[in-house]
């Protein structure tokens, strides 16, 4: 237990903290953040007042939608950039070979940088909430939407975190890091509808809704998006009483924490200096 | 306290440390000389637990490097070549920082930053940010970081580097005190004259090999051979040299100026001779004295010879 205890609360969570809330970026991050958000969400309602009548059921909910993907889209703008940073900057800046031999072990570097930042990324949610309390005070918002939409975002952050550390430990330069993570955050976001429309398009003559194919399935699953809408509206596309051999929502949030564990194993992988020895017996037979 | 056996690392096929065997003994500084490229950092990054060997076997304090890195890692305080500094840190949140990085309670590292502070003289930068330190305070600063686990081996890469010459003296004083304290330590350097002052023994390492090792003395006189002698005259240097060739001691002459260096096989009875000798035949003899080899010379000649073989 008070291993566990000292692993979490150990100097680079603490430092990283402590220099994030030092640098004069923070701020502007924070300020930029809630201001896109609160200036989008709130020309939305503006327009809303003008046109829909208060207390219709749908419009609550689809503002509430409109505020997670705005929420989602944004997180991959700045998590990426947050997070591919943190360990090649260390190379860059030649601190990391001094960390390195001291008691903290690789994974508690990658742990505790991961958490680092992924408190950051909370920190930003959190200060958004009044917006959400704007919204929810329209009403007509499902009760299980709020914690279907806070689990698919953790999931998210915790995905894109991870992917941003791989990308960091595994390159050497933060700028190619920081590239690919992006490109990868794109690929998933953006790459993901082009291909399912692609498929879609091609395969629409012998396409039933009764036999939707297992590929389109999953992409519907691997994409945020996607996943979190058919998560949180079934019926969508009249798709109430299809069966999915695969429901999109639940397969998001097990494969992409799945790949989050693999990517932060990787990650302390290419971090190690003498690799390779994330269990303590596999050290031992190597004698 | 340091032992290397048969060391090997390569860098795509090309050997940076080629089968290296290395002894150092607990309590003693080692002198790691080389010219650029020749391995010293690959070693000491061996050492440090950072590098991977391609073969061979290190061990510091009778731990394997490879296979009980927590224990080397407690035992040693590695400074490497070229190392940064955090922004938005202070001197003494920066010493905290490692020291809580070694699992050392806070109080405790406080008070031992406060003293390695004062080792190294930055106890009124205390609060300055680390990233504004003159490079020359952020070497010491490092010095001073890698004692905060009160570590029995400091393997130090060129720390004198980027230091003036005044400030290379302190960091000398501060490796003699820590000396005394007991410790082992392994500082590389291409700055000879410094290394022979310091340390006890050195080793020459020369494109990854070993080329020589041994106490300091030992390779700044050499046994079993001849001397020089530095004889300064005033005038008369053709007649002195006329007189000196004349003895059996004497292979050979080289004449400068005013000064005659003389290759001289004798021992110091007979140079004593030599001397009254020259004051016999009226030649006025300024000053005589035994040319120590300078220990860039072994150096030179060891790695010279290295070279044309
Ligand atoms: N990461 C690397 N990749 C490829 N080759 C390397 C790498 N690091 C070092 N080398 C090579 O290994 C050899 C030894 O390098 P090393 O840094 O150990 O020398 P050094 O003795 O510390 O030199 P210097 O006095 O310049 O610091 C060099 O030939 C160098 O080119
Ligand atoms: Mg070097």
């Amino acid at each position: 237990m008070k291993r566990w205890f000292t692993f979490w609360t150990n100097p680079i969570l603490m430092k990283e903290l402590q220099m994030r809330m030092r640098t004069k970026r923070t701020p502007w991050i924070i300020f930029a953040y809630l201001g896109i958000m609160g200036g989008i969400v709130l020309s939305v309602l503006s327009l809303y007042e003008d046109n829909i009548n208060l207390g219709h059921t749908d419009s609550g909910s689809m503002l509430f939608l409109l505020l997670a993907f705005l929420q989602l889209l944004l997180m991959s703008f700045v998590l990426p950039g947050v997070t591919s940073g943190l360990i090649s900057g260390e190379r860059e800046r030649q601190t990391l070979d001094i960390l390195l031999t001291t008691s903290l072990s690789s994974r508690q570097i990658v742990f505790s940088k991961w958490l680092a930042s992924l408190s950051f990324i909370l920190l930003l949610f959190i200060s958004s909430f009044p917006i959400y309390v704007i919204v929810f005070l329209y009403g007509g918002i499902p009760t299980d939407y709020l914690w279907k939409v806070i689990l698919h975002f953790l999931v998210t952050i915790i995905f894109m975190g991870s992917l941003g550390m791989f990308c960091s430990a595994f390159f050497k330069r933060t700028g190619i890091a920081t590239v690919v993570t992006y490109v990868t955050v794109a690929v998933i976001g953006i790459g993901l509808l082009i291909l399912l429309y692609l498929l879609v398009l091609f395969q629409e003559p012998n396409l039933h809704k009764d036999e939707i194919p297992i590929w389109i399935e999953i992409i519907c699953g691997l994409h945020p998006v996607i996943s979190l809408y058919l998560g949180l509206v079934p019926n969508m596309f009249d798709l109430n009483d299809f069966i999915w051999k695969i429901h999109p929502y639940p397969f998001y949030l097990l494969i992409y924490v799945v790949f989050s564990v693999l990517l932060l194993f990787g990650a302390t992988y290419y971090l190690s200096p003498v690799r390779f020895r994330l269990w303590k017996t596999a050290k031992k037979k190597q004698i | 306290m340091i032992q290397i056996e048969n060391l090997c690392k390569t860098y795509q096929q090309v050997p940076a440390v080629n089968n290296l065997n290395l002894q150092i003994e607990p309590g003693s500084v080692f002198g790691f000389i080389g010219p650029n490229g020749s391995g010293k950092t690959t070693t000491m990054q061996i050492l440090a637990t950072l590098l991977k060997p391609s073969s061979g076997k290190a061990w510091v304090g009778g731990y394997d490097v490879q296979t009980e890195a927590e224990e080397v890692r407690r035992m040693i305080g590695y400074m490497p070549d070229f190392f940064g500094v955090y922004d938005y840190l202070t001197v003494m949140e920066y010493m905290e920082f490692y020291g809580a990085c070694y699992q050392i309670e806070p109080s405790q590292s406080r008070k031992v930053a406060k003293e390695l502070l004062e080792l190294v003289k930055l106890s009124e930068k205390q609060n300055h940010y680390v990233d504004e330190l003159s490079r020359g305070m952020q070497q010491r600063l490092g010095l001073a970081r890698c004692l905060i686990h009160d570590p029995k081996v400091l393997i130090l890469d060129e720390p004198a580097s980027g230091l003036d010459p005044r400030a290379r003296i302190e960091f000398r004083e501060i490796l003699k005190k820590l000396q005394q304290m007991g410790k082992t330590i392994m500082i590389s350097s291409h700055i000879l004259p410094e290394l022979a002052d310091l340390c006890d023994t050195i080793g020459v390492i020369e494109a990854g090999k070993l080329v020589t090792s041994g106490a300091v003395s030992d390779m700044l006189v050499p046994k079993n051979q001849a001397r020089t002698l530095e004889v300064h005259v005033l005038e008369e240097v053709k007649e002195a040299e006329e007189l000196l060739q004349q003895s059996e001691y004497v292979q050979s002459i080289r004449v400068e100026k005013n000064c005659l260096y003389v290759k001289f096989t004798g021992d110091s009875t007979k140079q004593v001779q030599l001397v009254q000798q020259l004051a016999k035949a009226n030649v006025p003899v300024l000053q005589i004295f035994e040319s120590k080899l300078n220990i860039e010379d072994v150096f030179m000649k060891v790695t010279d010879k290295e070279g044309n073989s």
